[in-house]
């Protein structure tokens, strides 16, 4: 039975006790204040009960958070008043993550995340142990799956048949976990590692790896090439706070372009239409760079020192500038991997990898960075890599007929539509615009945007792997193998049904396609779709039997 | 090909009908809440908005049941529904985490209940079938069971 560090215990009881502290003092102030109820005294008194009912309940808190790593769970304890008794299956343990903000960092401490499949949020967090016990629990889970790895190869299988000869049995399961099969691993990357010399390596001390560390030039690239979704909306919550810098800066642009020498809120009304004009076109141009450099900025803090590294059958990364985060994915539990482009890398040939698993990603909100594997390098590293994880492949895909692409140019050219249809309407019935037609200038733009959608979609099947590709601003290529496909969704709206196209979906467990990450095949042909419909659900079937006869699903079920 | 029970219209028609009520209401609080020289909201607007709303709910029912079907097939369970985009989804009986029959009381009014199959995946992590008897239902659920079992899945992710 442990318990946490106890430097966490103080950070705690200042945090309840403050919580309390100022609750009650504030209860006091309401019943003396407006209600008049009590004399004057009385808020001290309840603030200071507060406090003091705080630190204790921080207190009880901590003593009554306990975990045991014990066989193969597991087991936290914890609440006061509604207590919690939480057993967690080693096997069942999709991911550990470890993260540690500036002031843990200082003092040695780091916050510890057990991710199960399932369950609306992390299963154990364990806030905070030491390092070098983050580091032991890391490895203590890590382990488990090793063993569990040997179990298998060496006793009887679920189907109760005795496993042939230990030996063989093992080289195949290592063959199956880590390379998913013969040769796959032959990319060329530093990672790959000799199925045959693995397996007796793991059986005593896990052997590890560098695989990947990002440079500081590639960490300026990738601030670059990335854009943060939620750098606009930084800005615009910021910039009040800057607001004396942002109006100088604006005021001296628009004054060198020969527009007004001040900008200011109240002097919008006087300005000339040029010069209105100059302030909007700098505000925007000034908006928009201010949004890069934020982006370039949130990306580099993100990744700053990303390493990856490869322990026994775990990938292991760090990254993180002020908060550190460092996670484990187990390669077998790896359910999609996923190619992500962005424009401007695909332009200088660089891809970043992402690995998705069953479990939710630490730390970062947006879910992208949660299991980054590797966040830039050049395409043929990152396709290396990717092959080298298991059954996922690459392969050319192939894009949508011909007719989806006007598909997509009349969906861009209904933007511009609606917009001058709204505008004609407020003209109308509102105000007078002049201008309500100027929308229209950008049904120029539409057959490039649908050229472009229809030209970085496509799909592709494999042996082993169903890969979707889509986006034109982050272009992702996933590969989903066969045996994770949960469900097979076909959708044909009218308008597919129209041009005799549909979209299939293979539907998985891993977290991504919560954030609208599916794999799916836009827009094939509706014969390609059923096929593809079929092809998907046989071989969900076949290769689940195969990896059952082969003992790789057998008694190690319970790890997937 | 299976359907769900007739008697199911009744309900996705009634509450078409309670959706066109609600559109009313919300025309008709609009027109009183913003100033008459801006726009009005007259009540023969009001009424055409119902109308319309009603009709449209009702046919849009009446469609979607016509395009409800599913069938147990050999590996998995078939589904195919939906008016204007159609959507079909087959769920392998490995992947079945577990089986629910659902009777809320409206459609216990009607005597009728649900059927949901639960997966591991994120976007088709729920499926149900509506309209189905409750015997039906059940006979369905321990079919779906039975067949999740023999197929002996692992833990499905």
């Amino acid at each position: 039975m442990r318990r946490l560090h106890p430097l966490s215990a103080v950070q705690r009881v200042i945090g309840t006790a403050f919580q309390f502290g100022s609750t009650g003092f504030f209860l006091g102030v309401m019943l003396t204040g407006p209600l008049g109820l009590a004399p004057f005294w009385v808020t001290f008194a309840l603030g200071g009960a507060g406090l003091l009912g705080g630190a204790a309940y921080g207190v009880a808190r901590y003593l009554r958070f306990t975990y045991e790593t014990a066989g193969d769970t597991l087991a936290v304890s914890s609440g006061v008043f509604n207590r919690q008794e939480r057993e967690i299956p080693l096997g069942r343990v999709q991911n550990v993550d470890v993260s540690r903000n500036l002031i843990q960092r200082a003092l040695g401490l780091a916050v510890v995340n057990f991710e199960t499949a399932g369950g609306g949020s992390t299963e154990a967090v364990l806030n905070a142990v030491d390092l070098a016990e983050a580091r032991r629990l890391q490895e203590f889970v890590a382990a488990h799956g090793r063993e569990a790895v040997e179990e298998a190869s060496g006793t009887i299988s679920e189907d109760g048949e005795s496993a042939p000869s230990t030996a063989s049995a093992g080289a195949d399961r290592a063959g199956a976990v880590e390379t998913g099969g013969d040769g796959a691993a032959g990319g060329g990357v530093a990672c790959d590692a000799s199925s045959d010399g693995a397996t007796t390596a793991r059986r005593r001390s896990p052997e590890e790896e560098d695989l990947y560390r990002l440079d500081h030039a590639d960490l300026l690239r990738l601030g670059a090439m990335t854009a943060k979704p939620g750098a606009p909306v930084l800005v615009v919550v910021g910039t009040p706070f800057f607001g004396d810098l942002a109006l100088a800066v604006l005021s001296a642009t628009t004054a060198a372009l020969g527009g007004p020498e001040t900008v200011a809120f109240e002097l919008l009304p006087t300005y000339s239409p040029t010069e209105l004009a100059i302030v909007v076109a700098v505000t925007l141009v000034e908006f928009a760079l201010a949004t890069l450099v934020v982006s370039a900025v949130l990306t580099m803090i993100e990744f700053y020192d990303f390493r990856l590294r490869r322990v026994g059958d775990e990938l292991r990364y760090e990254r993180g500038f002020l908060n550190r985060y460092s996670g484990s994915i187990p390669v077998e539990k790896i359910q999609t991997v996923s190619i992500k482009e962005t424009a401007p890398m695909r332009a200088l040939g660089y891809a970043g990898l992402s690995v998705e698993t069953a479990g939710y990603g630490p730390g970062a909100n947006d879910g992208q960075a949660s299991n980054t594997a590797i966040p830039l390098d050049d395409r043929a590293t990152v396709t290396a890599l990717a092959e080298s994880l298991g059954e996922f492949e690459t392969p050319a895909v192939e894009r949508p007929p011909r007719r989806a692409r006007r598909r997509y140019v009349v969906r861009f050219a209904l933007l511009p539509l609606a917009l001058t249809a709204a505008l004609l309407l407020v003209d109308r019935l509102l105000v007078g615009v002049g201008w309500w037609y100027a929308p229209l200038a950008l049904l120029v733009l539409a057959p490039v945007a649908g050229h472009l959608t229809w030209k970085h979609r496509g799909h592709a099947t494999t042996d082993d792997v169903f890969v979707a590709r889509s986006g034109f601003w982050t272009r992702t290529t996933r590969a989903v193998p066969y045996y994770r496909v949960q469900t097979v969704i076909g959708s044909r709206s009218v308008f597919q049904r129209y041009r005799d196209l549909a979209s299939v979906t293979a539907d998985t467990a891993s977290t991504s396609s919560l954030m609208g990450g599916d794999a799916t095949a836009h827009d094939v042909d509706d014969a390609t779709a059923r096929a593809l419909h079929d092809a998907l659900r046989t071989r969900l079937g076949e290769d689940i039997q195969r990896r059952r006869a082969e003992g790789s699903d057998g008694s190690t079920d319970a790890l997937r | 090909m299976e359907r769900p029970h007739s008697r199911v219209r009744l309900l996705w028609i009634g509450r078409a009908l309670l959706t066109a009520a609600v559109l009313a209401v919300v025309a008709f609080v609009v027109g009183r809440v913003v100033p008459e020289r801006f726009f009005t909201v007259s009540t023969a607007l009001v009424a055409a908005i119902w109308v319309a709303a009603t009709l449209l709910g009702a046919v849009h029912a009446l469609l979607y049941y016509r395009s409800w079907r599913f069938e147990i097939q050999d590996d998995a369970l078939y589904l195919v529904r939906g008016v204007v985009t159609e959507v079909e989804t087959a769920v392998p009986y490995v992947r079945v985490q577990h089986v629910d029959t659902q009777r809320g009381p409206v459609e216990r009014l009607v005597g009728l209940s649900s059927l949901v199959v639960y997966t591991a995946g994120t976007r088709g992590a729920d499926i149900s079938i509506p309209g189905l008897t409750p015997e039906r239902a059940n006979r369905l659920r321990e079919r779906l069971r039975d067949l999740a079992i023999e197929s002996e899945g692992s833990d499905a992710v």
